[in-house]
């Protein structure tokens, strides 16, 4: 029977756990430079000759006396579940700091590896560390590895199964004699207790009380500072004996890049500039793969499908099903994936080259204004990428009153899911200006958010704000496998979405549609009925179409289902034509040149610096036309704003519940739902205004 | 005297932490900023200032600089 090892990751934050998780286990977990990212508790199973090995990634911490929500979670971790090896990681450049949490697994006396990670950076500065005598010294395994290459990770599972199995335990700091002789006296009435947990009595525990007391007295300083300054003492009398050498401090380039990324006024146009060339990149570099998905779903897979389902004795409602629910609604969505694959490829690149966590510094001046620090960019930054692990990214935050004004404003962050809606109408409506309106909107989203935060700020949480620390790391390019590795993984996710969520929801819609059974008319189904009772709530922001109406209640499990969705109605209710006289081989090269057509126009797009992607040729397929008749732009501007600060998306609105609490996160629900309907409002009746004069 | 007094680019060693068991405190010196640390003030923003300790860079507000005595 195969046994479990459990192993548990622990090391400060941007040591490079996950990395080296990313290269055991071969898993796609969300890295990252900025304190933090792992929030949660992420896993991955090996397997090893008569062994699983049980890995679990641990938020970074520096100290086992947690502050914010992540750091408890490792800390707890730790003393509650027992992990049968402990790999502490640790950054090399940093060993001393580094060793401090160590000084305190050790106290735990479970089997440890210590990995010098990063040992690249540390030979750059001249850095030697004497591996041997710290395995002499403390009766740990000690490995030298390179997260970003790999290098030397190969020996530690060989190593976890050695050190399990031999259940070695390790030597943990000597305090002075007197300090000693109490942990003794606690043994006695606690003899299975490991040391970590006797300090913990001693402090703590009403019964050691006067132990305590007469030990505060001898010291002179209160227990935390005895254990403190005797930890600290035993790491840096650790650093000093086990370095070879010290090394010089880093003169890197990171000094040289911060003087302009982190200037106050150069700053900001960098960042401006960081911003629109990511933005720029993604749109630019995936529209004309986008074009080249719809052609070949359309010209392709639609007709070489419906070829097929003809020879099939399938009734007729089955090719109707698969031509309005599969190809109209789910194969609409899917045309967007290169879209956001850019999108997450650009935000994670930048977050682990280490520009993200800039911003938090830069920003702190404008932030404060709001009542929360620069760090809340953070998270608000991510949720550009997606809702739902921006809010999970509050968890950093150390105080509830700015966990919860962050958190408000988040929902308020264009996603990916918004693009997609974004993107189609303003090829649509606003072709000669889409940058515009696309910033606009982007704009309006964070203009939203900061006038909640500020109005919760003056009203509801007018508390003090916490302090705000954090770590910079250094630039560091990141490994291109791993950024495409995570990519992959949110990726997967929006598939697996389309897959389930959007196909169940387009299954839905469909079903609504030819409900009651027998149904001709599509208009007198139940899904026209449904959105023809919500058409008065609408119409004064301009959508007044029941068919768009009603794309909008599956639209609350995730936003792309609005598209979706009205693919699957305006498929169903118009008579769209097929193409006929297909050929498989002809339209095979047909799609092989498209695609060849499609990577070269990407990457000349990258060269240009102007946003090309919706300026594009007049291209008609039956969606866009009938659509344009049934909006204007007055109201695809009040569609897209409605989409954009209304809360539709299940994912969110359920971590909101979790982190914020269920009263809140529909309070919130109701207000995102009002604010989107009165923005809308105001900016179609100002833009009829404007159009009328 | 305190951190504000300190010129950019300079360098300062921490003589005295205030209030060295409240958690804060406690993680800034588990993060290396301790009594004796040798520090350099990279860059002033609003609020915030940017400290070089050894091989790593802390971001650290005015409020919170309070507590650090230097010399």
């Amino acid at each position: 029977m195969k046994k479990s090892i459990k192993v548990a990751l622990a090391g400060n934050p941007n040591v490079g756990k996950t990395t080296v998780l990313n290269k055991l286990a071969g898993t796609a977990l969300k890295v990252g430079n900025w304190p933090g990212v792992t929030v949660e508790k992420k896993e991955a199973f090996v397997k090893v000759k008569d062994y699983t090995l049980h890995f679990v990634d641990l938020p970074g911490i520096y100290t086992l006396d947690p502050i914010s929500e992540d750091e408890k979670i490792a800390v707890n971790f730790i003393k509650n579940e027992k992990p049968d090896v402990i790999l502490n990681i640790v950054d090399t450049p940093n060993l001393e700091r580094n060793l401090l949490l160590t000084t305190e697994l050790l106290e735990f006396g479970i089997p440890l590896i210590l990995v010098l990670n990063m040992t690249d950076e540390a030979e750059r500065i001249g850095m030697d560390i004497d591996s041997d005598r710290i395995e002499e010294l403390l009766k740990v395994k000690v490995v030298k590895t390179v997260g970003r290459t790999g290098k030397g990770i190969d020996k530690i599972i060989p190593l976890l199964v050695e050190i399990y199995e031999k259940g070695k335990t390790p030597n943990s700091v000597n305090y002075s004699p007197a300090f000693e002789e109490a942990l003794r006296e606690v043994s006695k009435r606690y003899p299975k207790a490991n040391k970590h947990l006797k300090i913990e009595l001693l402090s703590k525990s009403q019964e050691f009380k006067s132990l305590k007391e007469e030990l505060e007295k001898k010291f002179g300083k209160s227990i935390q500072e005895i254990v403190a300054d005797e930890r600290y003492a035993f790491a840096h009398g650790l650093y000093s004996e086990v370095l070879k050498r010290s090394g010089s401090v880093s003169r890197d380039i990171t000094d040289t890049i911060d003087k302009l990324v982190l200037h106050p006024f150069a700053g900001f146009l960098v960042f401006i500039g960081v911003v629109y060339l990511t933005f720029k990149i993604a749109f630019d570099f995936s529209s004309p793969f986008v074009d080249w998905i719809d052609s070949f779903i359309n010209d392709f897979l639609s007709p070489l499908s419906y070829n097929f389902l003809e020879t099939l004795p399938l009734p007729v409602w089955f090719q109707r099903f698969f031509s309005e629910a599969v190809i109209g609604g789910v194969g609409f969505v899917l045309t967007f994936t290169p879209l956001i694959g850019s999108l997450y490829f650009l935000i994670t690149f930048l977050e682990m080259s280490g520009y993200i966590p800039r911003v938090a510094f830069l920003m702190d001046r404008f932030m404060h204004k709001l009542g929360v620090h620069g760090r809340s960019v953070i998270p608000l930054i991510l949720g550009f990428g997606c809702n739902v692990p921006a809010i999970i990214a509050t968890r950093t935050m150390e105080s509830t009153r700015d966990k919860i004004l962050v958190t408000v404003m988040i929902p308020f962050m264009s996603c990916p899911a918004r693009l997609v809606v974004f993107a189609f109408f303003i090829s649509l409506f606003f072709k000669d200006n889409p940058a515009i309106i696309l910033t606009f909107l982007y704009i309006l989203g964070i203009f939203i958010a900061l006038i909640t935060a500020f109005v919760l700020r003056k009203t509801l949480y007018r508390g003090v704000l916490s302090h705000f620390v954090m770590e910079l790391p250094p630039y560091r390019l990141p490994s291109i496998k791993s950024v495409f590795t995570i990519t992959w993984a949110h990726l997967k996710d929006f598939l697996y979405r389309a897959g389930t969520l959007i196909f169940g929801a387009s299954l839905l819609i469909w079903l609504l549609l030819n409900s009651p059974p027998g149904v001709k008319n599509p208009s007198e189904s139940i899904a026209a009925l449904i959105g023809k009772s919500l058409v008065p709530v609408f119409e004064p922001i301009g959508i007044s179409d029941w068919r768009a109406t009603t794309s909008l209640i599956p639209a609350f499990l995730a936003r792309e289902i609005a598209l979706s969705s009205m693919g699957t109605i305006y498929t169903a209710t118009e008579d769209i034509q097929r193409k006929e006289d297909f050929k498989i081989v002809e339209a095979s090269v047909e799609q092989l040149k498209a695609f060849a057509e499609a990577t070269f126009e990407a990457v000349r797009s990258i060269f240009t610096l102007k946003i090309t992607t919706f300026e594009v040729e007049e291209e008609e397929d039956s969606l866009r036309e009938i659509l344009r008749e049934k909006f204007n732009p007055a109201s695809a501007l009040s569609f897209m704003i409605f989409i954009l600060l209304y809360t539709s998306c299940l994912g969110t609105f359920a971590v909101m519940m979790r982190e914020i609490g269920r009263i809140k996160a529909f309070l919130f629900l109701i207000y995102s739902f009002f604010i989107a309907w009165l923005t809308s409002f105001v900016v179609y009746r100002f833009y009829l205004f404007l159009v009328s004069i | 005297m305190g951190i504000e007094t300190v010129n950019l680019g300079a360098e300062f060693t921490v003589k005295f932490l205030k209030e060295k068991t409240n958690p804060v405190i406690r993680k800034l010196s588990a993060m290396g900023l301790k009594e004796g640390s040798r520090v350099k003030l990279l860059l002033k923003n609003g609020r915030v200032y940017l400290l070089r300790l050894n091989n790593s860079r802390l971001i650290i507000d005015k409020d919170l600089a309070k507590y650090i005595e230097v010399a």
